[in-house]
């Protein structure tokens, strides 16, 4: 007989797998239906399609890992999350107003390829890995005060 | 917030991970508290409260 934890890590997965498929296929049922034959107008709302069922799962995944956390779990993230965030913010704005006086000579020099999707998904990028560092080293912090 | 949980513990012969257990909680939560560097929520005070058969003003004390 499983347990309760087990019980639930078991719906969770189920229910992120099943969203996932159905979020994935419905979303290309739709666009198919929607731009028929036109394969290149069609391709990105594809790829949106693939990243909402990946957001999906993610979701449920964080939802479920929350939920296993104990009060104090929860309180290290809030701690990290909220110090981590808001110092990855401070920490890249020099860099963007880098980007603002010469970074357009700086990437077209040094990403020559690039287009402007990509430089927006390297900003985007930059900062989720800013704050996923900021956050590790505020969660250290906090664990090295209550240990 | 100085507490008497790790004394209540050893009267009871518990390790951290058992009263960890107990309360639902991991046991690095359970360190904290006995510790004095971290202070238990409410609803987790009445439940250490009620597991030793105690109220929360004799376990826990304003320093």
């Amino acid at each position: 007989m499983p347990s309760r934890r087990q019980v639930a890590f078991i719906s969770s997965v189920a229910v992120a797998v099943a969203g996932a498929i159905v979020i994935w296929f419905g979303a290309a049922a739709i666009v198919t239906a929607v731009f028929a034959r036109d394969v290149q107008a069609a391709a990105p709302w594809l790829e949106v399609g693939k990243f909402a069922s990946l957001a999906w799962v993610a979701a449920i995944g964080w939802m479920f890992a929350w939920r296993r956390l104990d009060e104090m779990g929860r309180e290290t993230r809030k701690f990290s999350w909220f110090v981590g965030s808001t110092a990855a913010i401070l920490v890249t704005a020099p860099i963007m107003l880098f980007w603002l006086v010469n970074g357009g000579a700086f990437l077209a020099q040094h990403l020559r390829r690039g287009t402007p999707g990509a430089y927006f998904a390297l900003g985007w990028g930059g900062l989720v890995v800013a704050q996923l560092f900021c956050a590790l080293i505020a969660r250290a912090g906090w664990w090295a005060m209550k240990r | 917030m100085k507490n008497h949980l790790r004394v209540l513990r050893a009267e009871r012969d518990w390790s951290q991970a058992e009263l960890a257990e107990r309360l639902d909680v991991s046991r690095q939560s359970v360190n904290a508290i006995e510790t004095g560097k971290y202070d238990p929520s409410l609803p987790l005070a009445f439940k250490i409260a009620r597991l030793f058969g105690q109220s929360i003003e004799a376990i826990f004390e304003e320093e």
